[in-house]
């Protein structure tokens, strides 16, 4: 007995075209793409390379001011930092969590005390106290809720750039 | 009995879906096995595990310990820290299950399907991307939430001997996955309304006596389950309602004197979902979106592809039990029915609150619906006037599209998870240190997980161009 003719007819293998070319357009576009993830990984997640932790930070990169932990950097070790605003356009070094917090990025704070970096009361007390002058929220509840200190009074802002209070000697 | 001649031409088919299947499996794979496991809630389900500590394994098995049941989960973590003899392999091992679990599934659902001819081969390619951008199927893939993932496969098994010939080692097979699926989770339930309904419908693998048997297993649970629910409460979690979210307490407080209300909103919620993408955990946020013209990429092809498919679908199943008297039951009658069943049954374990992830037994039905559907759409455009065919095809073309484009969405969210984790992680460890400090063993686990919470080698998004983010899915984390 022949095998009964499974082939479709042209009406038909029309309309089954249009069922399979949007799989066949998917399957070569994931395909490239796996194949461009496999290749160049940090290129396809979007890595993007900064030159310091400090760019980092100020960048609101989480992961990015992450990689330097990873790679060995001390995350409570001050950094060198320069802001127009924040430092008066001087060189200033300062611990990454005082810098994370003059830029408003909570959840880089808490990468940071998560990672191991820590302050001193008083100086966890001028951060907060700097954070919620400027305004951000977030960091304020960052530092509430990664620290044990008991939040006091803040101080009237002067009028130097907002960092100086808070540079370390080098 | 079928010839080589076709033998042949179907394992060819059957072989191309496959290849075809390869590169979004793979990649589902290879980004679940590259996810941390998330600070949240995976820390509190360890602590909850004997393993390391004096209480006693069937403590698992204890009916008055929680609203909830799910022993047989507890005890896969608890043997793998057991055997493997430490927290880290256990980990590695139990997200292999995890892993494997929708794979298998794939693999299932297209042995079940065995295209034969390119009809069958494009249908099953898409009822594929049905199966996988499902938002039943896609919030189960959440590690390490392995309760339902596991079940999935469990049901499409189940219904894949149910509707062979017997054979006799079919009814201890049904009964044990059945009793396997809900020692996972409540869910499992949904296997023993499957097997009425291919009971019902005559398939071959179910006989009386194994419909018997499974109806008394689920009848002996819920009577179980029931004389120990003193200590449930009237609700559990958060419920959207409408355009809101109620917690608990609210929703006592305007529901508590007559909560079936709400119950059966929540359960049609869960059902919607499943059916037209709207709402999602009972909120109609789309809708919203509507009203305000404010509508992303991602929920148009959702609810175009759910609205579209559902209609064929429904098309296609008043057909195939329109032939009932005359022909009898066929195999597109009993898919129709158990999708209805195993849907009503998902609705009614969701009655305390509704979210996606409740309709995932449901989803290998809805899947194989759509491959009977779309193959009946193509014969039926095939044999219809020009007009109708050229509308035939833009329906075909705009459900294949939609479902695909979802399909890669599921992927990218295992991604957007991976990275949702590995922010959790970096964030979150110095609060809980904190937080927990008076929790010993949760410290002492959560320290052990950091390490492959933060891993380098953890997967993240797809840099896409923010247009294709936006119609791919929802964002998990800040953009």
């Amino acid at each position: 007995m022949r095998p009964p003719d499974l082939s479709p007819s042209p009406s038909e293998r029309r309309l089954a075209l249009a069922l399979a070319v949007p799989a066949l357009a998917v399957v070569a576009a994931l395909t490239a793409i796996e194949a461009w993830r496999l290749m160049s990984p940090r290129a396809a997640d979007g890595v993007r390379v900064h030159v310091s932790m400090a760019d980092a930070i100020a960048a609101g990169d989480l992961l990015g001011a992450y990689e330097f932990v990873r790679l060995g950097q001390d995350p409570g070790a001050p950094i060198l930092v320069r802001d127009p605003v924040l430092t008066g356009g001087r060189d200033l070094v300062v611990s990454p969590v005082v810098w994370a917090a003059a830029h408003g990025q909570g959840s880089i704070v808490l990468m940071l005390l998560g990672a191991g970096a820590t302050l001193d009361d008083e100086r966890l007390g001028s951060t907060r106290c700097l954070a919620a002058r400027a305004g951000f929220a977030g960091v304020v509840e960052a530092l509430r809720r990664a620290s044990r200190v008991t939040p006091g009074p803040c101080p009237a802002a002067s009028d130097e750039p907002p960092l100086h209070a808070l540079a370390e000697r080098w | 009995v079928s010839s080589p001649g076709e033998r042949g031409a179907g394992a060819r088919w059957f072989f191309l879906v496959l290849v075809l299947s390869l590169p979004l499996l793979a990649g589902l794979a290879g980004s679940m096995w590259r996810t941390p496991y998330p600070v949240n809630e995976t820390i509190a389900i360890l602590e909850d595990v004997p393993a390391g500590t004096p209480t006693p394994v069937f403590a698992l098995f204890d009916l008055t310990a929680r609203a909830w049941y799910r022993p047989l989960y507890f005890l896969t973590w608890d043997r793998l820290w057991r055997w493997t003899g430490s927290l880290d392999r256990a980990l590695e091992v139990f997200k292999g299950i995890e892993v494997a679990a929708p794979l298998l599934l794939a693999l299932l659902f297209l042995w079940q399907l065995r295209p034969r001819t390119p009809t069958d081969a494009a249908a099953a390619v898409t009822a594929l991307a049905v199966l996988v951008g499902s938002p039943g199927f896609r919030e189960n893939l959440e590690i390490p939430l392995l309760m339902t993932l596991v079940g999935m496969p469990m049901a499409l098994g189940a219904w894949m001997l149910l509707t062979r010939e017997p054979r006799p080692w079919t009814a201890p097979a049904v009964v044990g996955l059945t009793l396997l699926a809900i020692g996972f989770k409540e869910q499992g339930l949904v296997i023993a309304a499957v097997v009425a309904a291919a009971w019902w419908t005559r398939a071959p693998g179910a006989t009386r006596s194994l419909a018997a048997a499974v109806a008394a297993a689920a009848a002996g649970y819920i009577g179980l389950r029931l004389a120990y629910s003193g200590n449930w409460p009237v609700f559990e979690q958060s419920m959207g309602f409408g355009f809101q979210i109620l917690e608990p307490g609210d929703a006592l407080a305007r529901f508590g004197d007559f909560p079936y209300g709400m119950y059966a909103y929540n359960a049609m919620s869960t059902i919607l979902n499943a059916l037209v993408a709207e709402p999602s955990a009972g909120l109609f946020f789309i809708s919203r979106d509507v009203a305000y013209a404010q509508v992303e990429p991602w929920e148009a092809v959702h609810v175009v592809s759910s609205v579209a498919l559902t209609a064929t679908i429904a098309w296609w199943a008043r057909g195939a039990l329109r032939g009932l008297r005359r022909d009898g039951w066929t195999e597109d009658g009993r898919v129709a029915v158990a999708l209805v069943v195993a849907l009503a049954a998902c609705g009614v374990l969701s009655i305390k609150y509704s979210r996606d992830r409740l309709s995932g037994m449901a989803v290998p039905f809805y899947a194989l619906a759509a491959y009977g559907a779309l193959r009946a759409a193509v014969a039926h455009g095939a044999a219809a006037a020009p007009r109708g065919r050229r509308l035939t095809m833009a329906l075909l073309a705009v459900i294949a599209l939609t479902w695909q484009i979802r399909a890669v969405g599921t992927l990218e969210w295992t991604r957007r998870m991976s990275e949702a984790n590995t922010v959790g992680w970096l964030t979150q460890l110095a609060p809980r240190r904190i937080e927990f400090a008076g929790r010993n063993r949760y410290l002492g686990i959560m320290e052990s997980m950091a390490a492959q919470g933060v891993a380098a080698g953890a997967v993240r998004q797809t840099r896409y161009p923010r247009v294709v983010r936006r119609t791919l899915g929802p964002p998990l984390i800040a953009e």
